[in-house]
């Protein structure tokens, strides 16, 4: 069985007796017997087979994955697309069998609806807490700010320039005296 | 045998000491003496030197193929090369564990040893800290998974490694995932420290950034190694496939991205405290949720080489470090109080915000996704995939937004931005984006593709416009050649200056994800040998398949000429290797070529005795812009530790007489 479906060739001790079986394993599922530069499968086989996922290699979908399994689940949606079917009812088909698992994309119903709202809820709701935050924070210090303007009325390019220069090249600007005072006042009480 | 119980007794030693110094910060702390803690401090190094002493038992017992030790004997073998032994030793659950323990001792002894002057009250909390999660590992190390272990038999020769670790990528891959993981435990302890200490000056909070950066930098770049080695050994024709590994790695990852960001505004602004620290102590629940995730079962993956009974010390130790760090957090509210207020809903500060959400968000939704077949099953006993359509359709919108948040955020003023102003620096990278845009919908018709292409350009272009307009101040005021004025520009502010180049890599990396996704082109083929095929305006001719063997493996290789318009472009190789004892786990070489903008991609997957071959073929656009852009993103990420030329009056002054001279012209 392996001599004749597998490559003829120099003998190379018992090795080669372990990968020409394994060889055999892998080449039964497939006759090539066409002699021309041919399509395995049609891109219809290929778009269907990547909304399935592979049933015994975690993480890659029936198209992209080497294993037998998931060549033999191609060549299954190859002969029911030959045979007309539908892709509705080719996916099905492997849902009965396999499962729900066995979709790569979850359904956009039912109770995994949860899976594809729940992180625009929560980007909804962290926009929502932004948002209410920035309003009441910038609120408070409108009033402030009307009154100080004043050192606004320099071009503000300018000022974005040189407040920038300041902060970048003295890094102890008005935040850090305060943070050290908090500090310095920690330790003392503690020492 | 001797070996193998002195590792096992320095890493018992290793334990005893991380318990020792436990003891000593804390009471040296409580009873003020300062020589306890200096002792407890020291203590970090000393374990690191045992773990050290260990690891060196253990690489010994590879490098003589010591097959006594079950750790050698179940993932080497005499005829492998040197290289893959070596590989070997973090081929295991044992051996990670103990390459993770010795990266974060090392550098946590760096960090505290160098610190501990500066902060005499921090520091011992935080080598408090860092020796209990030292403490776990070692316990794991000495009682759980001992990498000493011995054979009841000494077989005669290994089993050898798993052939998928046999790859010059994955010499460098794992550790480096790994050591991105563990690096995280650094700015953790700092932090937690801190907030023990009850003090988090500016000072600290400087030093908590460079840690937090370092590890961000390792893990960014353990990730993008790994991208490359799926690419070139997976042969599925991509690079990341949001497999749950990959996704675990990616957290910590997007919430230190966060971190690095939203810590510039409290270093300027002193707001957002309770955020940044909540951020930092995520991204290394994330990363010890990321090392253990897969290697406990918990989910399962294409990368779970390691499995093993540790579940529930993980599942323990989990819960315990995020009690430790919301526990913390909650005490030490009052200290975290901000010191400003925001000015502007159009400000810098709000940029961040913006920028912290999005990356929250998508930090949700991949590890929701990631998580969520566990809550399937739980809830209602149904399981099921969740595959890249709902991270594609889920955080790709998101990654957009980011993007361009990317393009405005740097342009924006501090505390208010000038609208006027805005729109006339944002005019060139808007221009550039809108040609973009309209040319690819002109050309290919993919509105998702074309305004990921635009958001794209519009950042990498804004990140140019801001270069140019630096470069041209500097010149102008200094009188310096443009490349003079670039080098002292970059050289003065390398953060900031720095942090553009990584988002130009970004940009870039985006161009190509945004190419490779949208405008592959596939075919599976039959072919005998000498035949031609065409693909995406390529014709491929199969020239053969024949056999090799190595010392420790059986080499099919498949011969595919690559011709363009009738040209030669040379002749590519497409392997399947089957090691010994792993007959039946065949491994891939997969066959690539860049050729101008695309990436021809060839996998063998089948051949027979006549010749004929079945090759898996894509055209991949653009993937070369991923590793281009990585690249130019590590660049950025080294500018990021150049320290900033010492600060003079002079600077100051030239930058204002600069800008006085833009705002005139």
């Amino acid at each position: 069985m392996s001599r004749s479906r597998g490559r003829s060739g120099t003998r190379r001790a018992p090795l080669l007796l372990v990968v020409l079986s394994a060889l055999t394993m892998m080449l039964i599922a497939l006759p090539l017997v066409a002699q021309a530069a041919e399509d395995v499968y049609t891109q219809r086989t290929l778009d269907l087979a990547r909304r399935l996922e592979c049933p015994v290699c975690n993480g890659q979908t029936v198209a992209d994955s080497h294993s037998g399994t998931a060549r033999e689940m191609r060549n299954v949606i190859e002969q029911k697309v030959a045979a007309g079917e539908t892709d509705e009812q080719i996916i099905a088909y492997f849902v009965e069998r396999f499962g729900e698992e066995i979709l790569a994309e979850p359904p956009k119903s039912g109770f995994t609806l949860t899976l594809w709202w729940a992180p625009v809820g929560m980007v909804v709701f962290g926009l929502v807490i932004v948002l209410l935050f920035l309003r009441e924070r910038t609120a408070r210090t409108a009033a402030a700010a009307a009154t100080s303007g004043g050192g606004a009325a320099l071009d503000p390019e300018l000022e974005r320039l040189a407040r920038e220069t300041l902060a970048a090249t003295d890094p102890g600007t008005d935040t850090h005296a305060a943070d050290t005072r908090t500090t310095g006042a920690k330790r003392a009480d503690r020492r | 045998m001797a070996a193998a119980q002195f590792g096992h007794g320095t890493l018992l030693l290793a334990f005893v000491t991380t318990l020792f110094g436990i003891v000593l910060c804390v009471v040296g702390d409580r009873k003020r003496l300062p020589a306890l803690t200096i002792g407890g401090v020291r203590a970090v190094g000393a374990v690191t030197g045992l773990l050290a002493v260990a690891a060196a038992v253990l690489l010994a017992g590879f490098l003589r193929h010591d097959f006594s030790l079950a750790y050698v004997s179940g993932r080497s073998s005499t005829d492998m090369p040197l290289r893959y032994v070596i590989t070997a030793f973090y081929g295991g659950q044992e051996g990670s564990l103990l390459f993770w323990a010795i990266v974060s001792g090392g550098l946590a002894s760096i960090a505290f040893l160098r610190h501990r002057a500066r902060f005499p009250r921090i520091v011992p909390y935080a080598a408090a800290v860092f020796l209990s999660l030292q403490a776990f590992m070692l316990y794991m190390l000495c009682f759980v998974a001992s990498p000493f272990e011995l054979n009841a038999i000494v077989p005669s020769e290994g089993r050898g490694l798993n052939p998928l670790l046999r790859d010059p990528g994955m010499m460098i891959h794992p550790p480096m995932l790994l050591a991105g993981y563990a690096s995280f435990a650094v700015p953790f302890s700092i932090a937690a420290g801190a907030l023990i200490a009850g003090s988090m000056s500016r000072d600290l909070l400087r030093y908590v950034r460079q840690w937090a950066l370092i590890a961000w930098a390792i893990l960014g770049t353990g990730i993008f190694l790994g991208g490359w080695w799926a690419y070139h050994v997976l042969g599925w024709g991509g690079y990341w496939g949001w497999d749950p590994v990959e996704n675990v790695s990616l957290l910590p990852w997007l919430t230190a991205t966060a971190f690095i960001h939203s810590v510039i505004v409290q270093e300027r602004r002193g707001m957002l405290k309770v955020w940044n620290v909540g951020l930092l102590l995520a991204s290394f629940v994330l990363a010890v949720f990321g090392t253990f995730v897969v290697r406990s079962g918990l989910i399962q993956s294409v990368h779970s080489f390691a499995l093993s009974d540790i579940g529930p010390y993980f599942l323990g130790y989990l819960i315990a470090v995020t009690i430790l760090a919301v526990g913390l957090m909650i005490w030490r509210l009052p200290m975290l109080q901000s010191e400003n207020t925001f000015d502007s809903m159009v400000s810098r500060e709000s940029s961040f915000l913006l920028n912290n959400l999005v990356f929250a968000g998508i930090a949700f939704a991949t590890f929701w996704g990631t998580i969520y077949p566990l809550v399937s099953d739980t809830l209602r006993g149904q399981e099921m995939t969740v595959g890249p359509q709902f991270y594609n359709q889920v955080n790709g919108p998101l990654f957009l937004i980011l993007l361009v948040l990317m393009g405005v955020g740097p342009l924006l003023a501090w505390r208010r931005a000038d609208t006027k102003r805005l729109l006339r620096v944002l005019t060139v990278p808007l221009a550039a984006s809108i040609v973009v845009i309209v040319g690819m919908l002109v050309l290919f018709g993919q509105p998702m593709a074309a305004a990921g292409a635009a958001a794209a350009v519009f950042a990498g272009v804004a990140v140019l416009v801001e270069y140019w307009r630096g470069t041209a101040a500097r010149r102008r005021s200094s009188g310096d050649a443009y490349p003079v004025a670039l080098y002292r520009l970059v050289r003065r502010e390398p953060r900031r200056f720095g942090g553009y180049i990584v988002h130009l890599g970004v940009a870039l990396i985006a161009l190509g994800i945004i190419g490779s996704t949208f405008f592959q082109s596939e075919r599976q083929v039959a072919v005998s040998p000498g035949e031609r095929f065409a693909l995406a305006g390529y014709e491929l001719e199969f020239l053969e398949v024949s056999d090799t063997t190595t010392a420790d493996a059986l080499v099919w290789t498949a011969y595919v000429r690559i011709w363009v318009d009738g040209k030669d472009q040379g002749t590519i190789e497409a392997k399947r290797f089957f090691y010994r004892n792993f007959e039946n786990q065949p491994t891939t070489v997969v066959a690539t070529e860049t050729v101008g903008f695309d990436d021809v991609y060839i996998m063998l997957t089948e051949w027979d005795d006549a010749g004929r071959a079945s090759l898996h073929v894509f055209v991949n656009p653009l993937v070369s812009w991923i590793w281009g852009g990585g690249a130019i993103y590590l660049l950025g990420m080294v500018m990021l530790f150049w320290p900033p030329t010492s600060a003079q009056p002079m600077a100051v002054r030239s930058s204002v007489r600069s800008s006085g001279n833009e705002v005139r012209a």
